[in-house]
């Protein structure tokens, strides 16, 4: 019980535990959040779409489109079971620089139009390790600031 | 912005598996049992006993409920224990010089 627990761990041990803590945290926000395979699945379909734009029928462009609504339906039934997550207190900065960034270099894309399949092919490329990283970097830093969250707030 | 915690170091919440319950539950509202167990990698009956500890501490908050015919457990931190497990976690740091 809790008497019989150390009371004044060491330098060491307390490092460790926060560690742990922390970890455990990270872990749990992690399989919260939507999968790491949605938001692979969504940046090959935005970079797909930004890519063939204007090289292919308006109708297949709305088909890739449609293909979000089974997208959408898995991660409904992902989440269905896991935890809730906590609403972030304040404005996230790092989250909302990503978030525009995201948008910017969207529009900034859609500028450059392929007129060839190879090209095409090139901008998708393109459009996948920009999207991609910059995706990445936005779940890192929410996890974070969820965490930071977690850990510091009373309320 | 909120001022930060006071250290308050709590000998219940400072077992590894406790701490590392808390820690799981700190950034999510709720989160149910057999996802919990899944995180922490833990038996059914070790984690019970744990949360047992914590609720009968009035730390976490445990809800029984049924969805469409299927039984669901729902664990959270209640307000003592989330103060409890920040004031602890502040303690930590500050052993640690972290502060």
């Amino acid at each position: 019980m809790s008497q019989q627990e150390p009371t004044t761990p060491t330098k060491h041990d307390a490092a460790q535990m926060l560690a742990e803590a922390q970890t455990a945290s990270e872990k749990m926000i992690r399989s919260s959040d939507s999968p790491r395979g949605f938001t692979t699945c969504a940046v090959l379909l935005i970079s797909a779409l930004t890519s063939i734009n204007g090289l292919v029928q308006d109708q297949l462009l709305y088909s890739l489109f449609a293909l979000f609504i089974p997208l959408l339906i898995w991660l409904a039934f992902f989440l269905r079971k896991r935890a809730k997550q906590r609403p972030m207190p304040g404005n996230s900065t790092a989250f909302g620089c990503y978030l525009l960034v995201i948008i910017l270099a969207t529009m900034f894309l859609r500028m450059w139009e392929a007129s060839t399949w190879l090209e095409a092919a090139g901008k998708m490329v393109v459009c996948c390790a920009v999207l991609g990283f910059l995706a990445h970097k936005m779940r890192t830093s929410i996890t974070l600031e969820r965490v930071e969250d977690g850990n510091g707030q009373t309320r | 912005m909120d001022k930060p915690a006071e250290p308050r170091f709590d000998a219940l919440i400072h077992a590894p598996l406790r701490l590392r319950i808390c820690a799981s539950l700190a950034p999510v509202q709720w989160a149910e049992f057999a996802h919990l167990k899944e995180n922490l990698d833990v038996a059914d009956s070790v984690l019970s006993k744990h949360l047992k500890q914590l609720t009968d501490a009035g730390y976490v908050e445990i809800e029984r409920f049924a969805k469409l015919g299927r039984s669901h457990v729902r664990v959270s931190l209640t307000a003592n224990g989330r103060t409890a497990y920040v004031q602890h976690v502040a303690a930590l740091r500050e052993i640690t010089g972290a502060r």
